[in-house]
């Protein structure tokens, strides 16, 4: 993502310029994958993009997960600063994360401020209403894969709905979601994309995953050889403690692991009852693990039992089976990803539920291929992405050609491999140099013995008989 | 009286420095003392304990403020601790410090500029002995995974003085851009307790496509009080030796072998930059000649064959290796030649040369492509890597 410094060699960039609007400031896993993913997909279909996220307060409130990711304030929303960044842009895309909301109120607590500062803020006009119809009929805006938790209503309906029927690209991440937009009388086309967390194997290599296995073995945080079941939750579920570790409890040869995806939600507080809740000893997550960490724990996993919809995404982007807790709270995002995910039998709505889920997650096995269709249609969005802002960059005079990432790089692999062949060549060289310098040494050693021989006086004085004995074998038998 | 150290705490930190510790705690003090007194304030710092078998955590927590403790109950090895310091880390670039280690007013900056490059994955200081000789300025890399520090060696009197691209810094000082740190997964905790771990990361973030570079114009002084220089584990190192040598085979077979000539040397030197070129210019524009090569091409090692440069040191701390014929020019040159036998990809030859150097040059370097010209064209046209539009690089200035 670009940084300040990258800002400023943005005369220089010829590729499409995409801002990426989100929540990549608050200490949750899940919206720590839509940047990497996002930026990693539309490198792939364009290699000169340049990409730069905003959040609502962006470095001004750096969070461990985000892994030094630079993101950009978006700061407070004037129509002055919608304004500016419609000019430094091919493409906004707003999303993923379920962001469209009127709820001001709730930023407030993700990042430690004040009610009246967050409404001063007011985040959700920028998720929602995007540049404004006026803008947006000349500067695409694209919703990414966004969940829509409540209905929309009053006010925030009535905008989104004028905005919304000029916007570029409306994607959301599951039925649920369109439904709300359909109700509130949004008729353009509304595509459902599922979550693009899906495609976190594209940016964690198996070389990390073992890096970080490694490691949080060594940190006592992963069983050395079992695969474990992982179980996360949050402080909503803090009244079935009991009963989610009685469930696991029947799983007594599994070893478990619990997870905290973050602090926005009081993970540890569940974590911590559970862990108390327990006869069995547990393994816990480092308190403050990178996302590469988290990634890693699920994919080496058994499974995943919890209410975090990306700790449920990623098992399954593993092919992994999860049990989806959520045990009467209502979250419809939850009950919308098993909707496009097609495992609404992992979806478990009471406590009564739990035995069955935990033997069902441990019992079933990895399923290859599973994704394929949900894969193709996130690949076919970003796409559609990338040609929304490759169409627009064309509005801008070309600097320079563009040079692609993968032939580049294949150039300096040949270009090292040359170097390397040279520096044999080279050593073989000065071998064979060496090897006949020793030759001609020997050689006039040789040469000064041979001589020495043939003027010795012994030499001399037997000459005569060599010449009588020469004309002796010539003549004819 | 104790004196208590009083460190920042920014709300949005661009540094966050990892200082791991182990016991001796007159070595933490006073690397934490120089720290504090040495660094501008906008970095917050994270020390993990390794198991202090003595009162070091009591007196981290009594006699420091706003420093982030993680504590271990045992010795998890100093990659690992690294990696639990940098997961709480907010900062965008990460600084993994020695407690052994005193770093040297100014130490920072220069090593926050040379991460703004975006190639630039990570960056290290030139370390001190406490007497104040050139300890390392930028170690060696060489097959089968040997390694040497560099900065003494006469072959390259210039070694200790000259930004570059190297195959590895050391991680008792080593500044880290944080996302590259994540993309790699951090120090591998297969290297255990130590040793090699530094080289395995950075050859990690090389094959992602960043740069290690060493920027001496940072300084910090390497005391060894404790660490792997007192007492080293020799089995261990080996160990991890191989374990790199299995791991990066590829790489390290395109490095010398150590051998202790200066060929090899100055091979294993110019090895991580993407090409060799030599400036052949004895005219009084010369210096100007190789600085614009050296400002095109970011991720080349850049030698000038000139007459006396004004200001050649300014070359120098710009990343140009430098040679001056002087009235020995006879000798001087071909020995400089001769331990550089086959060694540039590009020689630039702007004007006529004197008689004899032209020859010189063809005969030590055959396979390079001669050009005339120091224009981007000329240069790409051979196939060097070139930025059209120099601006932030990684190390020219």
């Amino acid at each position: 993502m670009s940084s300040p410094e990258q800002q400023t060699r943005s005369s220089r960039v010829v590729g499409p310029r995409v801002g990426l609007w989100g929540t990549f400031d608050v200490d949750n896993f899940g919206d720590h994958l839509f940047p990497r993913i996002f930026e990693h997909e539309l490198s792939r279909r364009l290699p000169d993009v340049q990409v730069t996220a905003f959040s609502p307060l962006g470095h001004l409130h750096p969070v461990p997960f985000a892994g030094g990711l630079h993101v950009e304030p978006l700061g407070a929303w004037t129509p002055e600063r919608l304004e500016e960044l419609a000019q430094e842009y091919d493409l906004v895309a707003i999303g993923g994360g379920e962001i469209v909301h009127g709820i001001d109120d709730a930023y407030a607590r993700y990042y430690g401020t004040s009610v009246d500062e967050a409404r001063r803020l007011r985040p959700s006009s920028f998720f929602t209403g995007g540049l404004g119809p006026e803008l947006e009929r000349t500067h695409p805006v694209a919703w990414h894969s966004v969940g829509i938790p409540f209905d929309l209503e009053g006010e925030l309906a009535d905008s989104a709905r004028d905005v919304l029927a000029n916007r570029a690209y409306v994607t959301v991440r599951d039925p649920i979601s369109r439904e709300r937009l359909e109700r509130i009388g949004v008729t353009r086309e509304i595509v459902v994309v599922p979550d693009s967390a899906f495609l976190v194997d594209r940016i964690v290599t198996p070389d990390q995953l073992q890096r970080r296995l490694r490691y949080l073995r060594e940190v006592g945080s992963y069983p050395a050889s079992d695969r474990p079941l992982l179980v996360q939750s949050s402080r909503v579920l803090l009244s079935h403690v009991d009963a989610i570790a009685a469930a696991l409890a029947e799983a007594a040869d599994v070893p478990l692991v619990l997870l905290e995806t973050g602090g926005c939600h009081g993970d540890r507080e569940f974590a911590d009852a559970l862990q108390a809740a327990l006869d069995a000893p547990v393994h816990r997550m480092p308190d403050s693990p990178t996302v590469e960490d988290v990634v890693a724990a699920i994919a080496n996993s058994r499974g995943f039992v919890g209410i975090s919809l990306h700790g449920n995404v990623v098992a399954r982007a593993y092919g992994l089976p999860s049990a989806i807790l959520d045990l009467g709270v209502g979250y419809s995002k939850l009950a919308g990803f098993a909707a496009v995910a097609g495992c609404e039998e992992a979806l478990v709505l009471e406590p009564a539920g739990l035995p069955d889920a935990v033997r069902r997650t441990l019992s079933t096995r990895p399923v290859a291929g599973s994704l394929d269709g949900i894969v193709a249609r996130i690949d076919d969005h970003f796409d559609r992405l990338a040609d929304l802002a490759a169409r627009n960059v064309h509005r801008r005079p070309r600097l320079r050609d563009s040079d692609e990432t993968q032939l580049r790089r294949a150039f300096e692999a040949r270009g090292r491999r040359i170097v390397a062949q040279r520096l044999r060549l080279g050593e073989e060289i000065v071998r064979l140099e060496e090897q006949q310098a020793e030759c001609e040494r020997k050689l006039a050693a040789a040469t000064a013995e041979l001589d020495a021989l043939r003027s010795s006086s012994a030499n001399r004085l037997a000459e005569p008989v060599r010449r009588v004995r020469r004309r002796l074998r010539r003549r004819p038998a | 009286m104790r004196s208590l150290l009083r460190f920042p705490a920014p709300s949005a930190p661009k540094v966050s420095i990892v200082v791991p510790t182990f016991g001796r705690w007159e070595w933490t003090a006073a690397t934490l003392g120089a720290l504090l007194a040495n660094t501008e304030s906008c970095y917050e710092l994270i020390v993990v304990d390794n198991g202090s078998p003595d009162d070091t955590v009591e007196r981290l927590t009594g006699q420091t403020e706003n420093v982030r403790l993680v504590q271990n109950s045992s010795n998890l090895g100093f990659g690992v601790a690294c990696n639990q310091g940098a997961s709480h880390a907010r900062g965008e670039f990460l600084v993994f410090l020695n407690s052994d280690v005193l770093v040297a007013p100014g130490w920072l900056a220069p090593l926050v500029g040379r991460g703004a490059s975006v190639r630039v994955g990570a960056a290290g200081p030139r370390f001190l002995d406490p007497d104040g000789t050139v300890q390392e300025a930028g170690p060696l890399l060489y097959r089968g995974g040997a390694t040497s520090p560099h900065g003494r060696a006469e072959v390259d009197a210039q070694g200790s003085r000259r930004p570059r691209i190297v195959d590895y810094v050391s991680a008792a000082c080593l500044l880290v851009r944080r996302r590259a740190f994540d993309d790699v997964g951090g120090f591998d905790a297969a290297f255990g307790a130590g040793y090699y771990e530094d080289v395995d990361l950075c050859l990690a973030l090389a094959r992602c496509g960043f740069l290690t570079v060493v920027e001496p114009r940072s300084t910090v002084t390497h005391v060894f009080g404790w660490s792997a220089r007192a007492g080293r584990d020799h089995a261990a190192l080996e160990r991890n030796r191989g374990h790199l040598a299995r791991t990066w085979h590829d790489v390290l077979e395109a490095r010398p072998p150590r051998t202790g000539r200066a060929r090899d040397l100055l091979a294993a030197r110019d090895a991580p930059a993407e090409d060799r070129l030599l400036v052949v210019d004895m005219s009084p524009a010369g210096a100007s000649t190789a600085r614009g090569v050296a400002a095109h091409c970011p991720t080349a090692h850049v030698a000038l064959l000139g007459s006396q440069p004004e200001r050649g040191h300014e070359l120098v701390e710009a990343g140009i290796e430098v040679l001056t014929l002087s009235d020995e020019t006879e000798p001087n040159l071909e020995a400089w030649l001769t331990r550089r036998r086959f060694h540039y990809d590009v020689v630039v030859s702007p004007g006529r040369l004197p008689e004899g150097i032209e020859e010189a040059v063809r005969s030590s370097q055959p396979q390079a492509i001669w050009i005339d010209s120091a224009e981007p064209a000329s240069l790409i046209g051979v196939g060097v890597a070139v930025d059209s539009e120099p601006g932030s690089t990684p190390i020219s200035r």
